[in-house]
């Protein structure tokens, strides 16, 4: 995708959003709250005979496991569900944040970049296809959860070099007075 | 059926469904946030919040949620 702003000759060269993995933990909070309210539900069906006190701790127990995991993994699914990294002609800009307590945007502008590189270690992020993006040896902020991190890099350095390119040619151009 | 019209049952069930409510509001907020952020701006057509997938999200959380209020009463009558 590109798009430029007319008013300051940046064009936007890629929208990323991040890996679906970061929806693995709230998915799986989801599940366990759940399954964790129906494990103590039946627990309490089967101490309503034995101790009526025994059961109404395990729904109780039950109640709160849900309500406290339910709540916060649809929390994070939001938080996790607005962020985005998006990479100009002159900027990398990301957004990240929670709900309520954080908001995190950073502008990283592209003559920062000395050095780029990409961390994938472990089998889940090789078969998937996902990894961290790190600028300058983490100097600078790094973008996490990055789908295709090689395409990614590819095209930010694509874009350095057109930059260097650029500033090469206006540098030849211009004329030192003697 | 005591504790499900106990104060303890019902406290849960209001304090989920403010929790919910907060939550929902804390999305629209960061959902209008992005959307008059740069990045935002810049990418109005291609990426307006919330989403098809948000919005599903949001309704999935709402239905669970009145779920969980709602299950134990009919699990009772039924079992």
């Amino acid at each position: 995708m590109s798009s430029e702003n007319a008013g300051s000759g940046e064009t936007t060269l890629l929208l990323i959003k991040e890996h679906w993995m970061q929806y693995a933990m709230p998915a799986f909070l989801i599940v366990a709250s759940w399954g964790l309210f129906a494990l103590c539900t039946a627990l309490s069906r089967a101490f309503m005979s034995w101790n009526h006190t025994a059961s109404v701790a395990a729904l109780i127990t039950g109640h709160v496991l849900l309500l406290l995991f339910h709540h916060a993994a649809f929390y994070r699914l939001f938080s996790s569900s607005t962020t985005r990294v998006l990479l100009t002609n002159k900027r990398i800009l990301s957004s990240q944040g929670s709900l309520w307590l954080r908001e995190n945007v950073i502008d990283i502008p592209l003559w920062k970049i000395r050095s780029l590189e990409i961390d994938r270690h472990g089998l889940l992020q090789h078969l998937l296809d996902y990894g961290a993006i790190l600028l300058n040896r983490r100097e600078l902020p790094s973008l996490p959860l990055i789908p295709h991190p090689q395409a990614v890099h590819s095209r930010i350095v694509s874009q350095l070099q057109e930059m260097q390119t650029a500033f090469g040619n206006s540098t030849a151009g211009s004329t030192i007075p003697k | 059926m005591q504790f499900l019209l106990s104060p303890w049952f019902i406290g849960l069930s209001v304090v989920s469904l403010v929790v919910m409510g907060l939550e929902l509001w804390g999305l629209l907020r960061a959902c209008k946030r992005h959307n008059n952020s740069p990045i935002g701006q810049m990418c109005a057509k291609a990426d307006c919040l919330p989403t098809a997938g948000i919005a599903f999200a949001a309704v999935l959380y709402v239905l669970l949620t009145i779920a969980y209020i709602f299950l134990p009463p009919i699990l009772h009558n039924v079992f």
